[in-house]
């Protein structure tokens, strides 16, 4: 008898918690008077602690400020985002439930491999809230001091020069076929598991040069033990003025990334209008905040509100180019 | 010398009422979550890392760092009194911990594993203090050194395998093939997934280790029609004279090889939880037979080395700024929300607070110390739960453990997949724990091995290329000859007294 009733106990349990999972059922109200009394819920696809999850959880008070319901942060992380983002598609169109899209890695559902269960047709984009700049770095103790340097040397040796990538056909690997387009030469892909994999194989001198974003590579830079050759932005980086940018070097290579936030497809108009005003009031009050700029400043950081039609317009832009690059990707793996 | 002279310093700062207080709080907070079966440090550090973002840098980063070792003393908590390890590396500490639990000495081996967590930390922050610049040479390894340290790893399947080793190899498979899952490191393409996303990043090792030996424990409880609690009296908690004495060279050594495997970014840490035990089963003369069914040795062992492991994996963010794991990367998160940025910077122009948060780890453990023994006797009533109110307890928080760090429900599946896996190799006596070893290290050798070939144009012999990994490949090969050349030679010379062979015996 006891036996039963323990199993018993223990199925009710274990589907409660199923149950629970689910999320709560959103009902329909008018959309005018979106939000009402519900809380607003944000899919992150990475872990606690990470970048994304460190900027969006210390923008969330702001923005539940400015819609006046809670707002809940939820990391669901999986396959490089795409467990997160698929269940953003799922989700009701209804605006308690948003998520972050991030750009271009959220690009990954054009491999077919990946066979993602959505594409860019899925979501209503709702705004930008930060773009991190992307750098090239080599081994501090290395040769090469100059971008031209670098170049030189891959020429000299084609595909032989290595480059960490932190996964293959992900948006790094991506990164790395844009920087063999744009010099000319073939490298050496190296794919690694994680990000600090790859970091740690560059300081070693495993590989001989990565490309990222500014605050992975910032310790390191700062000790000398990586050095920027080339900034892969329009204009020098601040704090880092002495690194000239790629298209000064004579190489055609712009690479940065975004964070994005954006609803199901078949959001209504008014709430996303609602949603994408009190992001733009959140951001401006976050910016008003001493901790949290202390905060972006720390963290490498370029916060900023960019509107959602700006954000559709970098989406198609970005999918054009991907779509010539991901074959070449799949080929080189 | 002046680090010292710093760390004295950073002594003084922690010792003020308020950080010493987070520490506390930090660690019980820790504990608490660290004992729900299912939530071992990672979870209870996701978890809890909001509530430091309230406090200052310093006490928020003392409580965060508190958190970690709260969680994974309370990880060994369900590892010995429940057999649910909170993550793969204290897999090791069940294998003899949950039995002296069941013979009514869960108090010692509670105990004994407080006191070396406490040595394994002590001796991690002394070596942290001491051999930092060593976590600078570990970076030029490179892909074919942890190749080298992964096969070594599977050596350890031969000490682990107990009586049968063709059950013990069947069992190394499984959690080779259990490892297969995920994305092919080659071509960058989902292998064995179904096309579940979620299985793209493999299978979710805590929720695997969590059903193999937790949940399967508890199935089997339910067979066995179990209706009281697991033990009639709960037995002696203060270890005796001879438990301390058979402890103390198990949890020296453990610490020394946690610390060392620690430093390594991106070595794992069961290899060096698993490392420990079998060396302390090998260097075990009178004792050797009891492993496996409540050894001392074997929990002091792997708990020192995975605390020291657990100090050590946070010297590469100190001196270099890179996270080499999971729960390292949760507490970087924990720096920058505070607006520092943990590397050689944070000790140039933020000394004193580098200093702080290093001594706060030696204080945290003492304060952890200090707590605990007084409520070892509490934990232990968890062993006169009766089972049918235990097991619908523990089944329900380890599927909640299982969702909330990574919020996918697939995990839960997996939870019972693993469960009925671990329950059916129960029955057909195969051993679990090679399973929980080589589905860890799997993925780590077959990236590695391809990415060294990668680099070296197709060259095999680069595997050797290096001293690390030749001596490392060599250690493994004689690891595995070993035991069987010895047996030949002990059957040629029948006469050799025992003792002398074992001596000869490397591990």
């Amino acid at each position: 008898m006891r036996r039963i009733v323990a199993l018993v106990l223990a199925v009710v349990l274990t589907c409660g918690g199923c149950a629970a999972l689910r999320g709560s059922t959103v009902g329909y109200g008018d959309p005018a008077d979106f939000p009402r009394d519900q809380p607003v819920t944000i899919l992150l696809p990475f872990t606690a602690g990470g970048s994304s999850d460190l900027l969006v959880r210390a923008l969330a008070p702001f923005l539940a400020e400015e819609l006046g319901v809670e707002v809940i942060v939820e990391n669901r992380v999986g396959a490089g985002g795409q467990v997160a983002i698929t269940q953003l598609s799922i989700a009701p169109a209804d605006g308690y439930t948003i998520g972050l899209t991030n750009l271009p890695s959220t690009l990954a559902y054009l491999n077919p491999d990946k066979v993602a269960s959505y594409d860019r047709s899925s979501f209503t984009p709702l705004a930008g809230v930060n773009r991190f700049r992307g750098m090239l770095t080599v081994a501090g103790d290395g040769g090469w001091r100059t971008m031209a340097d670098l170049v030189r040397s891959a020429k000299e040796r084609p595909g032989e020069l290595t480059v960490g990538v932190d996964g293959l056909t992900g948006d790094d690997h991506i990164a790395a076929l844009e920087l063999e387009h744009a010099i000319g030469a073939d490298l050496k892909i190296v794919p690694f598991d994680s990000g600090s994999e790859k970091l740690i194989a560059l300081v070693g001198g495993e590989v001989d040069l990565s490309l990222g974003t500014v605050p992975t590579f910032e310790a390191q830079l700062s000790t000398g033990e990586l050095r920027a050759l080339a900034a892969l932005d329009d204009e020098p980086i601040p704090g880092y003025e002495d690194v000239p940018t790629a298209i000064d070097a004579g190489y055609d290579l712009v690479w940065d990334s975004y964070n994005v936030l954006s609803a199901p497809a078949g959001l209504d108009p008014v709430v996303a209008d609602r949603l994408e005003s009190a992001i733009e009031a959140a951001s401006a009050a976050a910016l008003a905040d001493p901790a949290f700029v202390d905060q972006m400043e720390a963290g490498g950081y370029v916060f900023g509100f960019r509107p959602a039609d700006e954000v559709a317009g970098l989406w198609a832009d970005l999918e054009d180019k991907w779509d010539d690059l991901i074959p070449l990707a799949r080929a080189q793996s | 010398m002046d680090t010292f002279a710093q760390l004295l310093d950073g002594l003084g700062a922690v010792l003020q009422p308020g950080n010493l207080l987070f520490a506390l709080a930090g660690c019980l907070m820790g504990m608490v979550v660290g004992i729900l079966p299912g939530f071992g440090p990672p979870a209870a550090m996701a978890l809890l890392l909001p509530v430091t973002y309230v406090v200052g840098p310093v006490p928020g980063i003392i409580m965060i760092a508190a958190i970690l070792y709260g969680g994974m003393y309370g990880g060994t908590i369900t590892a010995v009194l429940m057999n649910v390890p909170g993550e793969p590396s204290s897999v090791a500490t069940t294998l003899d911990g949950y039995p002296m639990a069941r013979q009514g000495r869960g108090g010692v081996a509670l105990v004994i594993a407080a006191a070396g967590s406490f040595v394994g930390a002590t001796i991690g922050i002394i070596g942290m203090v001491l051999a930092a610049p060593l976590a600078t040479a570990a970076l030029s390894l490179g892909a074919r050194d942890y190749f080298a340290v992964a096969v070594a790893g599977l050596a350890l399947v031969v000490g682990l395998a107990g009586r049968s080793l063709v059950k013990g190899l069947a069992c190394a498979v499984i959690g080779l093939v259990i490892g297969l899952v995920g994305l092919d490191p080659v071509l960058g393409t989902p292998r064995f997934t179904g096309g579940v996303p979620e299985l793209f990043d493999g299978f979710d090792m805590i929720a695997v280790v969590m059903g193999l030996f937790g949940l399967s424990e508890m199935l089997v409880g339910l067979e066995k029609r179990v209706t009281g609690g697991r033990v009639a009296e709960l037995g002696r908690i203060a270890p005796t004279r001879e438990d301390w004495r058979r402890s103390a060279g198990p949890s020296l050594r453990g610490s020394v090889i946690g610390f060392f495997v620690g430093l390594l970014p991106g070595s794992p840490g069961t290899a060096a939880t698993f490392s420990s035990y079998v060396l302390e089963q090998r260097l075990s003369k009178r004792h050797r037979k009891e492993f496996g069914s409540g050894a001392v040795e074997g929990v002091a062992g792997p708990e020192s080395a995975n605390n020291s492991l657990g100090i050590a994996t946070m010297v590469p963010m100190f001196t270099l700024g890179i996270p080499s794991s999971v729960t390292m990367a949760i507490m970087m998160g924990a720096f920058v929300v505070h607006g520092l940025t943990p590397g050689p910077l944070l000790f140039r122009d933020h000394p004193d607070i580098a200093w702080a948060i290093i001594a706060s780890l030696l204080v945290g453990n003492v304060i952890l110390l200090v707590l605990n023994i007084p409520l070892i006797r509490v934990w232990l009533l968890i062993l006169r739960i009766p089972f049918p109110v235990l097991f619908p307890i523990v089944v329900g928080l380890m599927v909640l453990g299982c969702y909330v760090v990574t919020g996918t429900a697939a995990n839960i599946l997996v939870l019972v997949g693993a469960g009925v896996l671990g329950y059916c190799l129960r029955k057909l006596d195969i051993p679990l724990a090679p399973i929980a070893l080589t589905m860890v290290l799997g993925p780590i050798l077959e990236s590695n091995l391809s990415r060294a070939l990668l680099l070296s144009d197709g060259d095999v012999t680069t595997l050797v290329g290096s001293p690390f990994s030749a001596t490392l490949l060599a250690l493994a090969v004689v690891a595995v000859l070993a035991p069987a050349v010895l047996r030949t030679v002990r059957r040629a010379r029948p006469a050799a007294p025992e003792t002398t062979e074992r001596q000869k015996e490397p591990r």
